[in-house]
């Protein structure tokens, strides 16, 4: 499946250390956050009562469920005081960060945004909420966002782009005309503009900046695709009597990708840049989602609460750069011109 | 030859390695003043690197690591510092290489580029475009008032050659090296760069080193030639002596495989390595 | 006796087009004009120097470069004629060996797939434990070992590389093979080898060649007729012996005077 060259790229991109380890950490750290409700949650991982075992972070158990009185979901954290609950045997085991990252904790002295303490290790932002919590989930949601992007941008890039270079000529022109014009219109506007007339929500987001995401590869793609179909093995196979979608495929696909894994974590950290910018803009996404956009706009606001402008720009540095160390190396180990041995 | 006044270029026991690999292997040779050796070889015989590491145009060390002695008129080059070094190159010893699209400068004219050579290293030529002229001339291109201001992509591969040997003859090298200059070009182009060469090393007088895997070029035109297998020199002679009376069982059987015009063969005979090493 | 292929008139002509509008200001006359026949079983050389039309009749032959007039009458079918799917069958007959070793090959596929391709198209019954045998057969034949099968052409030197992209050719089983500069870029030993090879597959599988090259002394060797090309068209066509012992046209002496002897 994957060619010697390839294998040979992976190998190499192993012995660029800092670009192996941030690629791990970052999977790691990613991997974890989708496991989001299981690590940073104001609901208990696991509840013992009465002889019974529940799931709190999987299940929806009414407050009736633990001798409550309404049939709204249990407050675990208020249930955990309740001097009835331990009588009856019951006990919670909480996710290491015990708080949610939408619930409001206003039972703490002064006024909001507080700061770092025993409960909130990174304190609260304005509206009482977790700050770490928020981080977390936001990771989640921003990755995803990015990943789904870069995804969705290499595809339609790649097609557009080697089709536009396969086929040349009068098509080509036009083509590239078009994207020309396309790429002039102004992106923020356009997502603003659609983010109010259909809701501004992770899909519709996710389908507006997709539009225009692709642009750049598309770029690359065509270069690479108009070069290939000239070279002598293309041809040697068109004399073999391959058909385009052979030629295609077989030959030259395998040949251009290589831009397109040393765009892929840059398209990445476009991604989350760019959903951070639309958050702190406040075009993103709506409240009350945990976004590290928000909370840089919170940080603004609030300068003498210096945690939260801290927490969300150390929390992009860090992804940033990790991701740029990938890219850094991906770039390095599949260096077309480092793998070419033609002497 | 033997005791005559010191050679122009004495080289001994050059070496060059990169990393492993061990691409030339202590080899002596020297060039006298006026005298025209070729270096004759197949690819991986390290003849293009020995021509490279005269000025110390490799990759420095660790990648590169060139051993041994290069004397030029009595200085070991192999110790100079950088600014003397480019104060030999392209003045005292000059390139020219096998693709001139690759050496010529497409975004300035060829004049500009010639101008470049002389303000580098003629400083006391007062008018450049003068001198540019008569060399232009010098390398048989017509009309050289037009050629002055044309670019690259606008001169045919044969003239784009002449261009480039006129840059490298402007400075007045002591010795020119010549790395399979005529490679690239069309056969009847080729002759004539021969001839081209030949005119000029007799009337300058300069000394040519001549890069090659091309018997034929030789022949006629070269003093002396050595042939170059696996990074060392297997022999060396005068170009008749070599051509005619061969005595390395390499030479032998790299002259014995080129076919040759007027001398149809039944079958090619082919190198057996195994007789050779 | 019927020869092989026959080409009348065959022109091969590029626009060129500049301006804002780009329209076809003029032609590119790569190929103008030129008739000549290939027997069966004959080597035939084409030579000339760069621009002189080789290249491009050889590619027009195969229908890689586009023929803008003339005939070409492979076994008295006229192939300018027929539509895609119907030149298919031809690509079986007629094959081509490039020049360039180093870039005829997909440096991303192994010399299994690069060999076996030719017969996935052509023989598409054949399953994948007969293709590998097949390839195997054909890297024998042309002078490499059992295990290279599994390699990547980058493992391998120009000699060799050259060799597999013969074994590709010879995999559709053609009886008609366009050789296009196929030692131009190797080392004078090697293109002994290779000459050699050529000529011990022309005997033992009863091929044809077309041979383009620039190279007089090669060509001397090779062929039983020569065609010389200049600026498009034919200058001269003879017997090889004939062409070298007493050239006629102008250009000819004036290539083999170019020549460099010893």
């Amino acid at each position: 499946m994957f060619s010697e060259i390839t294998r040979q790229q992976f190998r190499r991109f192993r012995t660029i250390r800092r670009a192996w380890y941030s690629f791990w950490i970052l999977l790691a750290a990613y991997v974890l956050s989708l496991g989001s409700e299981q690590i940073a949650n104001d609901r208990p991982l696991l509840l013992g009562y009465e002889g019974r075992w529940y799931f709190p972070t999987l299940k929806f158990y009414s407050s009736e469920t633990f001798a409550g009185r309404y049939r709204t979901e249990a407050d675990y954290l208020a249930l955990e005081k309740e001097p009835s609950f331990e009588q009856k045997g019951g006990w919670m085991i909480f996710p290491p960060i015990k708080a949610s990252p939408l619930r409001s904790y206003l039972d703490q002295k002064g006024n909001p945004p507080h700061p770092p303490s025993a409960q909130h290790w990174l304190g609260t932002d304005d509206s009482a909420r977790d700050v770490l919590a928020r981080l977390l989930y936001g990771f989640r949601t921003s990755m995803s966002f990015a990943l789904a992007l870069a995804l969705l941008g290499t595809l339609i890039g790649a097609i557009i782009g080697g089709v536009q270079g396969y086929i040349g000529g009068f098509f080509d022109l036009t083509a590239q005309r078009l994207i020309e014009i396309w790429s002039a219109l102004p992106f923020l506007y356009v997502v603003i503009l659609i983010g109010s007339i259909y809701g501004q929500t992770f899909t519709v987001l996710l389908l507006v900046f997709s539009l225009f995401q692709w642009i750049g590869l598309s770029y690359y793609m065509r270069g690479e695709f108009f070069r290939l179909k000239d070279q002598t093995f293309a041809q040697a196979a068109r004399a073999l009597g391959a058909s385009h979608t052979r030629v295609l495929f077989r030959h030259i696909l395998p040949n251009a990708l290589n831009p397109i894994v040393t765009i892929f974590p840059f398209s990445l950290i476009g991604g989350i840049s760019s959903l951070t910018a639309l958050d702190f803009l406040g075009f993103g996404l709506p409240p009350p989602t945990p976004s590290w956009g928000e909370m840089l706009q919170q940080g603004l606001k609030y300068l003498y609460a210096p945690w939260l402008a801290l927490a969300s720009v150390l929390a992009l540095f860090i992804t940033l750069l990790l991701a740029s160390f990938v890219g850094e190396g991906a770039r390095a180990a599949f260096d077309p011109k480092a793998t070419n041995t033609v002497r | 030859m033997n005791d005559q006044p010191a050679p122009l270029l004495q080289v001994s026991d050059l070496s060059i390695r990169f990393g492993e690999l061990t691409a030339v292997d202590r080899i002596s040779f020297q060039i006298g003043k006026g005298e025209t050796v070729a270096v004759v070889g197949e690819s991986g015989s390290g003849k293009s690197v020995t021509a490279l590491a005269l000025t110390r145009l490799l990759p420095p060390a660790p990648a590169c690591q060139v051993t041994g002695q290069i004397q030029f008129r009595g200085q070991n080059l192999a110790a100079l510092d950088d600014q003397g070094l480019r104060r030999i190159r392209g003045k005292e010893i000059a390139y020219i290489f096998q693709e001139p699209s690759a050496s010529l400068n497409p975004v300035f004219t060829i004049g500009a580029q010639i101008a470049e050579a002389i303000r580098l290293h003629r400083p006391d030529v007062s008018d450049p475009a003068v001198e540019i002229i008569r060399v232009l001339d010098l390398v048989g291109i017509r009309d050289p008032e037009k050629r002055f201001r044309s670019y690259p992509h606008q001169l045919s591969g044969g003239m784009q050659q002449r261009a480039m040997i006129a840059m490298a003859l402007v400075c007045q090298p002591a010795i020119l090296v010549a790395d399979e200059p005529t490679t690239a070009l069309d056969v009847t182009i080729q002759a004539q760069i021969i001839d081209l060469l030949r005119e000029l090393k007799a009337k300058l007088g300069m000394s040519i080193l001549m890069i090659t895997h091309n018997f034929g070029i030789v022949h006629g035109f070269a003093d002396r030639v050595l042939v170059m297998f696996r990074g060392k020199i297997v022999e060396e002679g005068p170009t008749e002596q070599v051509l005619r009376h061969p005595r390395h069982p390499y030479t032998q059987a790299l002259i014995g495989c080129i076919p040759r015009l007027g001398q149809k063969k039944q079958r090619l005979t082919t190198i057996d390595y195994s007789q050779i090493t | 006796m019927n020869p092989l292929l026959e080409v009348t008139g065959l022109k091969v002509h590029f626009p060129v087009r500049s301006g804002v509008l780009q329209r076809v200001t003029s032609q590119v006359r790569a190929v103008d004009g030129i008739s000549f026949a290939v027997p069966e079983g004959a080597t035939v050389g084409l030579v000339g120097e760069s621009g002189s039309g080789k290249s491009t009749t050889g590619k027009a032959v195969i229908r890689l470069a586009p023929v803008t007039a003339g005939t070409i009458s492979y076994r008295g079918v006229d192939l300018t004629t027929l539509s895609r799917a119907a030149f298919l069958p031809y690509r079986k007959q007629i094959q081509m060996i490039f020049q360039d070793p180093y870039n005829s090959l997909n440096p991303r596929l192994t010399v299994e797939a690069i060999v076996g391709e030719a017969l996935e198209i052509h023989f598409p019954q054949m399953n994948r434990g007969a293709r590998r045998a097949r390839v195997l057969e054909l890297l024998d034949l042309v002078g490499l070992e059992p295990k290279h099968i599994d390699r990547y052409p980058h493992e391998f030197s120009g000699g060799q590389r050259q060799r597999i992209g013969i074994a590709r050719t010879l995999a559709v089983e053609p009886e008609f093979i366009i050789c296009d500069e196929p030692v131009s870029a190797l080392d004078v030993s090697v293109q002994a080898q290779i000459v050699n090879l050529l000529q011990d597959l022309q005997k033992r599988l009863k091929l044809t060649y077309l041979f383009i090259s620039h190279d007089l002394a090669v060509v001397e060797h090779v062929c039983s007729h020569v065609l010389v090309m200049q600026n498009g068209q034919i200058v001269e066509a003879a017997p090889a012996e004939q062409l070298y012992r007493d050239p006629q046209h102008e250009y000819t002496r004036k290539l083999l005077a170019a020549v460099p002897a010893f």
